[in-house]
């Protein structure tokens, strides 16, 4: 006898073709002499594409764990994956950052 | 200080601030010399050279801006900084004649783009990786002791966000008074 089911899903990566761009915007993370620092934009569309953003806020820390925190507080409205996309990548930056190596940021 | 030079920040390195050159690298492993003001790389035809002239107006001093290296490839930032200097921007913001997918100003009025003008000279060394040369020029450039180009502009100023929270006691402590006889008193009353 079985009281409950729970599916098992197994992970697989979204194709990068199939990325939804977040309608709320982008961030651009980069590392500099202080730390990490993460400035989000609203998307800038023309003939319906996503050209360029506008810069609306700008977060700096050197760990991933705050900066995550603050962003999900002041940017509220993201998609699912995008906060964790975000997560990732600035864990990695805190990494880089700690290490003293050269982060690029990566796509989704 | 950095900040005050460069108020839009990013990923630079600042060297000497009175220095009259600012060089932008493209796809080149090369650290210019320690005597220019600021050096950094451009990646983006939109994003990115909107920072590289919110960053360098912001400091009077800098006169010529040097490109080098190879461009970037499908951005063509490097060709569309070039065409933003000699051409200036559309009424769609869109940089005239620049050759990159989307080469956009969005973050800048168009009086910054005309002091950017105004105020750098633009080196075009695309193409160019060899160290020698590079730091020839900026000698070059260096020698000609070029005057300043007078106030700063500032474009953007990222400005601190003001936060109170009933467990910063700094700000509590700040808002309330002690008089002699130990009464407390709001500040202001």
């Amino acid at each position: 006898m079985v009281d409950k089911e729970v599916p098992l899903v197994k992970a697989k990566k979204t194709m990068e073709k199939d990325v939804v761009l977040d309608p709320e915007g982008f961030f651009v993370i980069e590392l500099d002499a202080k730390g990490i620092r993460t400035e989000y934009y609203s998307n800038v569309y023309k003939n319906k594409r996503i050209v360029s953003g506008r810069l609306e806020k700008v977060f700096v820390g050197t760990e991933a764990d705050a900066l995550s925190d603050s962003i999900a507080l002041h940017v509220p409205c993201l998609r699912p994956e995008h906060y964790l996309y975000l997560g990732r990548e600035l864990q990695k930056a805190q990494f880089a950052f700690e290490q003293k190596k050269r982060y690029v940021q990566g796509g989704c | 200080m950095i900040e005050d030079y460069y108020p839009w920040g990013g990923e630079f390195t600042a060297c000497s601030p009175k220095g009259c050159v600012a060089v932008v690298l493209l796809n080149i492993q090369y650290n210019p010399p320690e005597s220019v003001a600021i050096y950094g790389r451009l990646k983006t035809e939109n994003i990115g050279i909107e920072k590289i002239i919110a960053n360098t107006i912001s400091n009077p001093y800098i006169r010529f801006l040097i490109l080098c290296g190879d461009d970037i490839r499908g951005h063509r930032s490097g060709a569309s900084l070039l065409a933003l200097h000699k051409n200036g921007i559309d009424h769609n913001h869109r940089i005239i004649e620049a050759p990159g997918a989307i080469p956009y100003i969005e973050n800048l009025k168009e009086e910054a783009i005309k002091r950017f003008q105004a105020q750098l000279n633009v080196v075009d060394l695309i193409g160019e990786k060899e160290k020698e040369k590079i730091d020839e020029i900026i000698a070059d450039c260096a020698r000609k002791e070029p005057s300043s180009f007078g106030e700063p502009y500032i474009a953007i100023r990222i400005k601190p966000e003001a936060t109170v929270s009933l467990t910063d006691k700094r700000a509590l402590h700040s808002r309330i008074i002690f008089d002699y006889l130990g009464n407390v008193k709001k500040r202001g009353e």
